[in-house]
């Protein structure tokens, strides 16, 4: 009788594979086809925004305008979109070393397979690095290798079909273009570059997500993904200027679009409206402000963050190109740029050749200290962790970190900095002056082998949160940690998405951990001249150790 | 025959069992990795349902399966965000009585059934405490979703004028603020 109900309750489990995962493993890869359904992709751009974006930019990159329903098997794509991605994918290998590169030299020996937080989140083998990449290899090999074009999927080859577009649908925009697989790769590939050629390939056809275009169309019109307009930043700012003054007793005004100043300073704009970007914005006002700094904001540039390097190069060229062009227009030295995640991979990894050298600007070199930053003689943009360092080295802070004592902080390296710039220890430096309690999280999920936020890239929208939930899971998963283990209660970095998506993530899986900036716990420990004499709250309103301080923010 | 003893002689074949049906759910390829990396943060997946598995059928075995281990609490949040239907999310809760019974066969027919009815009720009540877990895992990611539009991050593709509802959002904080401040 027991076996019975042993065998009556193995059957009525759901075990069968294929009610699971909406993935049927008995199938190859090749045979298994990508399901939409809410929740798991984004919101397609509005037309109004493709049109918009379509006139800005060469014919042919954005793709027709049209209201298309993902969940639909039609697309309404142009009759001859299989040819215009074949055409868009020949002209890339030819333009693009790297990518050619990328098509050729994988050996599947593995060792990408399970770097990818999408794929510790979700077990989907398409999101094993080394798949993602097959998706658009199959292609290459079908119209580009004589192996392919005879040998077909023997080769691995497959032709261009609307069940591919799908998967690259659905695999490209769940890629964060974070490259942590390509730390492991023996070859160095950079999935990160098959992604963004697989999505400036999509934007061909105006296959493409509104959460990426229309900060994008916000940033080319006015200046900021928001669409921040000139008298709203100042605004804002200024609301900012007046929290800093109840808590600090500090009154700042900084200036704006001030031509002749030093320096430009630009940062992701979520730093002048969102929360906690806010309190990092505050942290850089009372660090300029105590340095005496000669330097302007912009409302022009006024947007770090680079969402065209989401969609296709052109954009991403656009944008970088504003920064740029406000500096020379206002006759500054140098741009110092915020805490921002990939306005420093355009700017460090692509801005060089494609829209710089910036010769008409110095040399970055330190007003303060007179470190001149060597590192940014292309690009003459200084990051303010390399900046803040080089005044911490110099001694130039006046700093009490036990005003960061009701924080116990780990850092959480950016995609994009570490390694994306290899930016890894002077952020942990500024940490290591500025706050007392300091618990880093295990050696395999930090620095150049950091976990993403799961949210970079564009999708850092609401509608995907769960999927944001199950890419964050590593992530996450080490933050639980310390936070266990020391009750670290305070997750710090230095990216706006990251502030941003982070603090969704640790909503969801470790509650009681807050996010900040880097600069928002120097400027709590930062000692201004003619300051209050005892301060009583963070920047956010929140009570320091030991204070009875109203906290009701 | 103590079943609760047979079951603590047993419980790492049962664990092992209950993790295989549990891997079963997803890609085999995904699978084996989750079976396989050891490693507690190149594979939190794996670990949690693993060791709360394992921590599990041990409390059960003890009759002591009140107490739901923390890395099966984390594993359970994971399920309610991985696009199964809540039914699918938590049916491995279930396999675990076939699988105790395959297990525990030889000795099965000496047991007193009222000690199975123990271990039963145990995972019953099991199913009960996960199926709250997971509603209140679901409850959380429309609070943390909720969050978000507020905390102004969400305000990109809002629509309207940008600018003006940066203006009234600070408004209505500063307002709310004063109020606070005047209780």
């Amino acid at each position: 009788m027991a076996d019975m109900k042993a065998d009556e309750l193995g059957v009525s489990v759901a075990r069968d594979p294929s009610m699971m995962t909406h993935a049927v493993p008995t199938k190859d890869w090749m045979d298994i086809e990508a399901v939409f359904k809410p929740g798991n992709y984004c919101y397609p751009a509005k037309t109004s925004i493709v049109d918009y974006l379509g006139k800005e930019l060469p014919p042919g990159v954005m793709g027709p305008a049209r209201d298309w329903d993902v969940e639909s098997d039609d697309w309404k794509l142009p009759d001859n979109w299989k040819e215009i991605i074949i055409d868009g994918l020949k002209q890339r290998l030819d333009k693009f070393r790297s990518l050619k590169i990328f098509m050729d030299c994988c050996v599947r020996c593995g060792a990408c397979a399970d770097k990818c937080h999408f794929f510790l989140g979700t077990g989907d083998p398409k999101n094993m690095p080394v798949m993602r990449a097959e998706l658009m290899r199959s292609v290459y090999r079908h119209e580009f290798t004589k192996a392919g074009k005879i040998l077909g999927r023997m080769a691995g080859a497959r032709p261009m079909t609307f069940k591919v577009l799908k998967d690259w649908f659905m695999y490209y925009y769940q890629c964060t273009e974070c490259r942590r697989c390509s730390v492991f790769c023996p070859y160095g590939i950079d999935t990160a570059e098959i992604t963004m050629m697989g999505r400036e390939l999509l934007h061909l056809v105006a296959v493409n997500i509104n959460w990426v275009l229309e900060p994008v169309a916000n940033s080319n019109r006015t200046g900021n993904h928001m669409g921040l307009q000139p008298h709203t930043l100042k605004e804002n700012v200024e609301y900012l200027c007046e929290d800093i003054e109840e808590i600090t007793g500090i009154k700042i005004t900084p200036s704006w679009n001030r031509k002749g100043a030093e320096i430009l300073f630009i940062t992701p704009s979520a730093d002048l409206f969102a929360e906690p970007g806010i309190y990092n914005c505050m942290g850089y006002l009372l660090l300029f402000e105590y340095l005496g700094l000669d330097y302007t904001w912009s409302t022009y540039a006024s947007e770090g963050g680079n969402f065209g390097s989401f969609s296709t190069n052109e954009l991403m060229k656009k944008l970088n190109g504003k920064m740029y062009a406000e500096a020379e227009r206002l006759g500054v030295k140098w741009i110092l740029g915020g805490e921002c995640g990939h306005m420093w991979r355009v700017v460090h990894q692509y801005m060089g050749t494609m829209t710089g050298p910036a010769d008409f600007l110095e040399v970055p070199k330190s007003p303060i200290t007179g470190t001149v930053f060597d590192n940014a003689a292309s690009t003459k943009m200084t990051h303010i962790s390399e900046f803040t360092a080089d005044l911490i080295r110099h001694g130039k802070l006046k700093l009490d970190p036990s005003r960061n004592d009701h924080r116990t902080v780990t850092f959480h390296d950016s995609c994009n900095t570490a390694r994306g710039m290899g930016m890894m220890e002077e952020p942990r430096y500024i940490l290591k002056h500025a706050v007392n309690k300091i618990h880093e999280m295990p050696e395999n999920t930090i620095r150049e082998k950091t976990f993403c936020c799961g949210s970079g890239t564009g999708l850092n929208t609401g509608e995907i949160m769960e999927l944001r939930m199950r890419a964050g899971l590593p992530r996450a998963n080490a933050v639980q940690y310390v936070h266990d283990k020391y009750g670290v209660n305070t997750l710090s970095c230095i990216c706006a998405i990251d502030r941003a998506t982070l603090t969704a993530l640790m909503g969801y899986w470790v509650p009681g951990v807050e996010v900040t900036g880097v600069s928002e716990l120097v400027g709590n420990a930062l000692i201004m001249d003619g300051e209050k004499e005892v301060r009583e709250t963070g920047l956010r309103f929140e009570a320091l150790a030991g204070s009875e301080g109203d906290a009701n923010v | 025959m103590d079943l609760n003893k047979v079951l603590d002689e047993n419980r790492l074949v049962i664990a092992e069992k209950w993790l295989d049906a549990v891997l079963a759910t997803y890609h085999k390829d995904g699978a084996r990795f989750f079976k396989k990396q050891q490693d507690q943060f190149a594979n939190p997946l794996g670990y949690n349902a693993r060791t709360g598995l394992e921590k599990m059928v041990k409390a059960i075995a003890q009759g002591d399966g009140q107490e739901i281990p923390p890395e099966l609490k984390q594993f359970i949040k994971l399920r309610a965000v991985q696009q199964f239907t809540p039914a699918r999310a938590l049916a491995f809760i279930y396999d675990l009585k076939p699988i105790i019974l395959a297990v525990c066969a030889k000795e099965a027919g000496e047991v007193d059934v009222n000690q199975w009815l123990k271990v039963e009720t145990q995972i019953d009540n099991l199913a009960l405490m996960v199926f709250d877990l997971y509603m209140a895992a679901r409850e959380l990611i429309y609070k943390v979703k909720y969050d978000e539009l507020k905390s102004g991050n969400a305000g990109v593709v809002a629509g309207g004028c940008p600018s003006g509802a940066v203006i009234r959002k600070h408004n209505a904080e500063k307002m709310e603020l004063k109020v606070i401040r005047d209780c």
